[in-house]
C-alpha cells in the first residue's frame, strides 16, 4: 500500500514538472503580451522597455531557470496587468471556484445517482424516460447557454434570484445548479448503464431468487458493483468541472480564478496562467490520489496488485 | 447481425439505431450538400431583415423558414453551413485524435518499459490539465484558424485512445498472442495490423460516437470566449455563442443553431449507446 | 441637443432631502487592471477615475464650449510664454490623510513628462508630450513649463490623465501596490479595489470642496450584456452601462428608465499606407467612397449612431466647430472610377481585429465586406490576437474626442507623436502642405487662425489620410427611476457624473 502510494506520489510530482514545462514552453513560444496589453498598439521603444522590465528579452531557457528558482524560492511574481501578487490572486479567489465546483459536484451526485439508479429499475415509466430526457439534453447544452437561460429565467421574467457576485448564500443557487446539469447528466447516464447491466448479471439473478426485495438488490449488490467505475466517472468529470467553472464565472460574474486564466491565457500573462496551471494541475492530481485511495478502500485486491 | 437473445428488446434497440442513424445521415447530406440546400448565401447581410422570427412566430415569414440574425443573414442557411463546418472540424480533430491516440498506445503497449513509462506520464499531464486551458493555449500559440483547432481538439482528445489500445496490447501480451506472432517473423507493425486494431474496432466506433458530441460542445465553448470559427464562417457554436446577447428580443439566434445541436448531440448518443449495448451483448456472447 | 436622447420615463426631478444615505450600484461592461491616474489612459478606467481623482484645473462638466474651475489649483497664470505658474489650494486632505503640496503635483506629473517610463508613454503621447516639466517654487507654488507655447494648457492639464496622487503613497508602497490602493483628493475614496472585478468607494468627509451626493457606490464588471440588463431589471444594479441599442426593448421594465448617448468618438479603420494595394492613395479614397456609412447606422445601429460628415464634432464649440460641414460622401461609382485609375485589379485587402473589440466591430466589417464587393474589392477578414503590421491593410481603432477641441480628436491619434504615425509607414502625410497646416492648427495661439488651419486639414485628409471613419456609436445607460444626470460634454467620452451637482437623486430612488 505505502509502496503503492509513493508511485503515486512519485508520477504525481513528475506531472506537475511537465506542466509547469509544458505551460512556461507554449507561453513563451506565443508572443510577448505587450500587442494585447495596448491593444491600441505601442511603439519600438516602448516594447523594448517592457521587455527588459519582464526579463523577456533574455534567451527562454535562462528565463526559465531563473523562473524555476522563483518558484523554489515561493515567489510567483506579479501579473504582468495588474501587478497583484499572483499567489494573492488565487488565494483570494480559488476559494469561490473550488465552493462552486464543490457544491456542484455534491448536487450532481445527489441528484445524478438516484436519477440513474431510478431510471435503471423503472425503465419503461415516463417519469424515468423523462428523466433521462433531461440528462440527454444536460450533456448537449453548452454550459454558457444553460446560465444565460436560468439568469433570464429566474432573474428577468421571474425576478426571484439573484444573478450576479456570490454575496449571499441565494447567489449560489444559479451558478451551482448550472454547473451542476451536465455532470448530472454524465452520472445519471452512467449509473443507468453501469445497473442495467448489473441487472444482467447472474449473481443480482440469485440474488433475486434468494427473495431479496428490489431496493435491497439495489444497494447491496448492483450500486456496490458500480461504485469503482463510478469513482472513474467522478474524477472525469472534475476536470472537466474545471472547464465549466470558466464559463460560469464569466456568465455570473463571479470572483473566481476561471476568468482569470482566461485573461491570462488571452493577454499571455504568463505569472498568472503558469501559477494558475500550477494550481489546477494540482487539485486535479490531488483528487487523483484521493481516487487512488477510495480504489484502495473500495477493492482491497489493488493493494496486492500494487 | 442475427438476435438470438431478448428478442424483443433487440428490436427496440435495432429501432432506435436504425432511426437515429439513419436521420444523423439526413442531416450529414445535409450539411455535405450545403450549396445545393441552403436557400440562401449563409453569410448575405440584408441589413432591411434584421431579427425576423422562424417562420412559425408572429412578423416570420416563409423566405427566412429560422428567421435570421441580428444583421438580416438567413438563419436556416447559415444553420446548414454551420452544422458542415461544426462537423468538419469535428470529425477532422476526432481523426486526427484517434491517429494520435492509437499510435501512442501502439508505442506504449509494443515498445519497451522505458517508453511505455513515457507514454504514460504524457497522458496524465494531458488528463491533468483542463481541456480547455490546454486549447486556449494551443490557440495562443498557433493562432485562430480552421486547422489550428483540428489540430488542437485532436492534441486533447487522444488520451482515450491510447489508454485502450494499451490496454489491448497488454491483454494480447499476457495471451501469448504477441510473441507468438514475434517467433513467427511478424513485426511490430505486422502485430498491430493484424492482431491488434481488428479487436479494437467495435470499442473505437463507440469512443468515437461518443466524444463526438463533447467536441461539438467544446468548439461552441470556443467561440462563446471569442476563439474559434472566424467570421463570417458559419459554425453552430460560433452562432450560439453570438447571438446570446438577444436571447431577450431575439431568441431564435442562438436558439435555433441550439436546437440543431442538441438534436445532433442526442442523435450521437443514441446511436454510441445503442452501439455500445450491442457491443456488450456480443461480447457476453 | 441631439446628444442626449433623455428618456421618456423622467420622473420628478426633486433634489432628494436625504441625499446622504444613498448608495449606487454600478454594472460596467469593462473594468480596469490598476487605478493609476497617469497610467491608466483607456475609456474603461474614465467612470472610476473621474471620481477619485482631481486635477489642477477643472473643466465644468457640462459646458459648451468649454469653460475652467479652480480645482486643486486656486489660480493660474501665464507668466511666461512657456510658462504657467499656479497657486495650489490649501489644506487638501488626501486621501492617505496627509496633505496635498507641490511635491504631490511634481510627482504625479513629471513621472509622465520627465521620465517617459513606458507605463506613462500613453498618457505622455496623448496629452502631454509639449510638457517640459513642473517646477516646486514654493510648498504651494508650481511652474508648468512647456517645450512650445501651448494653445490648450488648460483643457490639458484638466485632463483625468493629469489627476494628482500623493508622492508619500507612492514612496512608501512602490508603483504596483500604491496604484491598486489609490489615493486622490476627490469626493469618492476607495474602500476596495479588486483589479477586472470590483471598486468599492464611499464618500470622502475630508473633501475640500460639496460634498459627494452618494454615500456609497460599487462598480462591478458584468461582461455579459444579459447579465447586466437582468442584473438592473433584477434590482442587483441602480445603473449599467454600454447596453447596445438593438436591447433597447429589453431594457423597457416598470421602474426602469433608459438614456441613449451618441460619444463624441469615431470607429475608424486606419488604412496602411506600407501594404500593397492600399499603399496607393486612390485606393484608400476609393474604399472610403465605396463605404455606405448610412446603411450601417440604420441597419446595425437601429438610426441611433450618427453619420460623421467630416472629422469634426460638436463637442468642440464656438469657435471650432463648423456647422454644415459635408466632406465625407458615398459614391460607390466614383470609388470604381479610381480604382481603375488606380490599376486596381482585385488584390485581397487584408483586414485584421483583435477579437470583438469594439461594439458590432465584427458586424460592420462583414457589412462593408460586402459593399466594398460591390465595388469589386475582395475584404479578407482575420481576427487575431496580434496584428501583423507587415501584412495588413486595415484594422479597427476607436478615435475619441479626449478633450472638447479640435486637437482632442486629431492630435491624440494621428499627430507625428501618435501611436499610428509611430508605427512608421502606416500613417505618414505626404502632402507638402499638411505639416504646416498642422503646426498651426495645433499650436497657434490665435483661435480663428486654429479653426482655419484645422478646416484646410480636413481637406487634404480627405485627398491622402489613412481612415476611414465609420461612425459615431450610440449606446444606452440603463438606470432606476429616480436617478438622472446629463452626459458631461465637457468630459471625456464615458466619465459618469457623480459629484456633487452633476446627478439628480429623486425622492422616488
Amino acid at each position: 500500500m505505502f509502496h503503492f502510494m509513493s508511485i503515486r506520489l512519485t508520477r504525481a510530482l513528475v506531472t506537475m514538472f511537465l506542466v509547469l514545462v509544458i505551460a512556461f514552453v507554449t507561453l513563451r513560444l506565443s508572443g510577448t503580451p505587450f500587442e494585447v496589453m495596448y491593444p491600441e498598439g505601442i511603439t519600438a521603444e516602448h516594447l523594448e522597455a517592457l521587455e527588459a522590465k519582464y526579463g523577456l528579452d533574455r534567451p527562454w531557457p535562462e528565463q526559465f531557470v531563473s523562473y524555476l528558482g522563483n518558484v523554489a524560492e515561493g515567489n510567483f511574481g506579479r501579473s504582468l496587468y495588474t501587478s497583484e501578487h499572483v499567489w494573492k490572486m488565487f488565494a483570494n479567489r480559488m476559494p469561490y471556484t473550488i465552493i462552486v465546483g464543490g457544491l456542484a459536484l455534491l448536487l450532481a451526485i445527489a441528484v445524478g445517482i438516484p436519477l440513474g439508479a431510478f431510471s435503471a429499475l423503472y425503465r419503461s415509466s415516463p417519469a424515468s424516460r423523462a428523466g433521462m430526457g433531461f440528462a440527454f439534453l444536460g450533456y448537449a447544452v453548452p454550459h454558457f447557454v444553460i446560465g444565460i437561460a436560468l439568469i433570464l429565467f429566474f432573474g428577468y421574467y421571474l425576478r426571484v434570484l439573484p444573478t450576479t457576485g456570490l454575496e449571499t448564500p441565494r447567489h449560489y443557487i444559479l451558478p451551482v445548479v448550472t454547473l451542476a446539469i451536465p455532470i448530472i447528466a454524465a452520472i445519471a447516464r452512467f449509473m443507468r448503464a453501469a445497473m442495467l447491466d448489473a441487472i444482467g448479471h447472474a449473481y443480482v439473478n440469485t440474488a433475486v431468487s434468494k427473495g431479496l426485495t428490489d431496493g435491497q438488490v439495489a444497494r447491496g449488490h448492483i450500486l456496490r458493483n458500480a461504485m469503482i467505475p463510478l469513482i472513474t466517472v467522478l474524477g472525469l468529470e472534475i476536470a472537466g468541472l474545471l472547464n465549466g467553472t470558466i464559463f460560469v464565472e464569466a456568465v455570473f460574474s463571479l470572483p473566481g480564478v476561471g476568468r482569470v486564466l482566461v485573461d491570462a491565457v488571452e493577454g499571455r500573462d504568463f505569472p498568472v496562467l503558469q501559477f494558475g496551471l500550477i494550481a489546477y494541475a494540482g487539485i486535479v492530481v490531488m483528487v487523483n490520489l484521493l481516487i487512488d485511495f477510495c480504489y484502495i478502500a473500495a477493492d482491497p485486491r489493488i493493494r496486492v496488485e500494487a | 447481425m442475427t438476435d438470438t437473445a431478448a428478442p424483443q428488446q433487440r428490436t427496440l434497440r435495432f429501432d432506435t439505431l436504425t432511426v437515429s442513424a439513419a436521420a444523423l445521415l439526413f442531416i450529414i447530406a445535409v450539411g455535405v450538400f450545403a450549396p445545393v440546400v441552403a436557400p440562401h448565401d449563409p453569410n448575405f447581410t440584408n441589413l432591411l431583415a434584421r431579427s425576423k422570427p422562424p417562420v412559425w412566430l408572429d412578423g416570420g415569414s416563409w423566405a427566412h423558414l429560422f428567421g435570421t440574425d441580428n444583421i438580416g443573414r438567413d438563419l436556416l442557411s447559415r444553420c446548414i453551413y454551420g452544422i458542415r463546418t461544426s462537423f468538419g472540424i469535428a470529425t477532422l480533430g476526432l481523426i486526427f485524435s484517434a491517429f494520435l491516440g492509437i499510435s501512442l498506445g501502439l508505442l506504449s503497449g509494443l515498445g519497451g518499459a522505458w517508453t511505455d513509462r513515457a507514454v504514460m506520464t504524457v497522458t496524465d499531464v494531458f488528463l491533468t490539465l483542463p481541456d480547455l486551458l490546454l486549447l486556449l493555449c494551443g490557440i495562443a500559440l498557433l493562432g485562430t484558424d480552421i486547422w489550428v483547432l483540428i489540430v488542437v481538439i485532436g492534441f486533447i482528445r487522444w488520451e482515450a485512445y491510447a489508454r485502450l489500445v494499451r490496454g489491448q496490447v497488454l491483454s494480447l501480451r499476457a495471451e501469448g498472442y504477441v510473441e507468438a506472432s514475434r517467433a513467427l517473423g511478424g513485426g511490430p507493425v505486422r502485430i498491430a495490423l493484424f492482431h491488434i486494431l481488428p479487436n479494437l474496432a467495435s470499442p473505437l466506433v463507440v469512443i468515437l460516437t461518443l466524444s463526438f458530441p463533447g467536441v461539438l460542445l467544446m468548439e461552441a465553448g470556443l467561440s462563446f470566449l471569442g476563439v474559434g470559427v472566424q467570421p463570417p464562417t458559419a459554425s453552430l457554436g460560433r452562432m450560439i455563442g453570438d447571438g446570446r446577447d438577444y436571447l431577450i428580443n431575439a431568441w431564435w439566434i442562438s436558439g435555433m443553431p441550439s436546437i440543431v445541436l442538441v438534436t445532433i448531440t442526442l442523435l450521437f448518443q443514441l446511436i454510441g449507446d445503442s452501439l455500445r449495448d450491442r457491443i456488450d451483448v456480443l461480447s457476453d456472447d | 441637443m441631439r446628444k442626449l436622447l433623455l428618456s421618456t420615463a423622467m420622473l420628478a426631478l426633486v433634489m432628494s432631502a436625504n441625499a446622504g444615505a444613498q448608495e449606487l450600484r454600478v454594472g460596467l461592461s469593462t473594468h480596469i487592471t490598476n487605478m493609476d491616474p497617469q497610467d491608466q489612459t483607456g475609456n474603461n478606467g474614465a467612470p472610476m477615475l473621474y471620481q477619485i481623482y482631481d486635477t489642477l484645473i477643472e473643466r465644468d462638466s457640462f459646458s459648451n464650449p468649454l469653460t475652467f474651475k479652480p480645482g486643486l489649483a486656486t489660480e493660474w497664470k501665464l507668466v511666461e510664454p512657456t510658462v504657467w505658474e499656479l497657486k495650489l489650494r490649501e489644506n487638501v486632505k488626501m486621501h492617505d490623510g496627509t496633505t496635498m503640496d507641490a511635491d504631490d503635483v511634481a510627482f504625479s506629473l513629471n513621472r509622465m513628462i520627465l521620465e517617459k517610463d513606458p507605463e506613462f508613454a500613453a498618457a505622455w503621447g496623448r496629452w502631454f508630450y509639449n510638457f517640459e516639466k513642473v517646477e516646486v517654487m514654493d510648498p504651494l507654488t508650481v511652474r508648468i513649463h512647456t517645450l512650445r507655447a501651448e494653445p490648450n494648457f488648460e483643457t490639458l492639464i484638466s485632463a483625468r490623465s493629469a489627476g494628482i496622487t500623493s508622492k508619500e503613497h507612492y514612496e512608501k508602497l512602490g508603483f504596483e501596490d500604491a496604484a491598486l490602493s489609490p489615493v486622490g483628493t476627490g469626493p469618492y475614496k476607495v474602500t476596495e479595489f479588486v483589479p477586472r472585478d470590483l471598486a468599492v468607494m464611499e464618500r470622502y468627509d475630508d473633501y475640500w470642496g460639496e460634498k459627494a451626493p452618494f454615500e456609497k457606490i460599487e462598480f462591478k464588471h458584468v461582461e455579459e450584456v444579459a447579465s447586466r440588463v437582468t442584473g438592473l431589471v433584477n434590482g442587483e444594479f441602480d445603473l449599467v452601462t454600454n447596453i447596445p441599442p438593438d436591447q433597447e426593448s429589453a431594457v423597457q421594465a416598470d421602474g426602469i428608465n433608459t438614456m441613449g448617448v451618441t460619444w463624441p468618438m469615431f470607429h475608424v479603420w486606419i488604412i496602411a499606407q506600407n501594404t500593397p494595394p492600399t499603399d496607393n492613395p486612390l485606393v484608400r479614397k476609393a474604399l472610403r467612397l465605396c463605404t455606405d456609412r448610412q446603411a450601417m447606422v440604420d441597419g446595425l445601429w437601429g438610426g441611433k449612431a450618427h453619420v460623421p460628415l467630416a472629422h469634426q464634432f460638436e463637442e468642440y464649440g464656438a469657435p471650432y466647430f463648423i456647422e454644415g460641414l459635408k466632406l465625407i460622401k458615398f459614391d460607390p461609382e466614383e470609388g470604381k472610377r479610381l480604382l481603375a485609375e488606380a490599376g486596381y485589379n482585385g488584390e485581397p485587402v487584408l483586414a485584421q481585429f483583435p477579437r470583438s473589440y469594439y461594439l458590432y466591430g465584427d458586424l460592420a466589417a462583414q457589412v462593408i465586406q460586402q459593399q466594398w464587393a460591390e465595388c469589386g474589392v475582395k475584404l479578407e477578414l482575420q481576427e487575431v490576437d496580434e496584428i501583423d503590421y507587415e501584412r495588413m491593410n486595415v484594422r479597427a481603432w476607436s478615435n475619441p474626442m479626449y478633450y472638447p477641441d479640435p486637437m482632442g480628436a486629431m492630435d491624440t491619434h494621428w499627430s507625428d507623436k501618435s501611436w499610428v504615425s509611430s508605427r512608421g509607414p502606416l500613417w505618414s502625410p505626404s502632402h507638402p502642405e499638411w505639416k504646416t497646416t498642422y503646426e498651426e492648427a495645433r499650436y497657434s495661439t490665435d483661435p480663428e487662425v486654429r479653426k482655419d488651419a484645422y478646416r484646410k486639414l480636413l481637406d487634404l485628409a480627405e485627398i491622402e489620410s489613412g481612415w476611414i471613419l465609420l461612425y459615431e456609436p450610440h449606446e444606452l445607460y440603463g438606470m432606476r427611476d429616480g436617478l438622472s444626470f446629463e452626459i458631461p460634454v465637457a468630459q471625456r467620452p464615458y466619465v459618469l457624473p457623480l459629484r456633487a451637482g452633476e446627478v439628480t437623486i429623486g425622492e422616488n430612488y
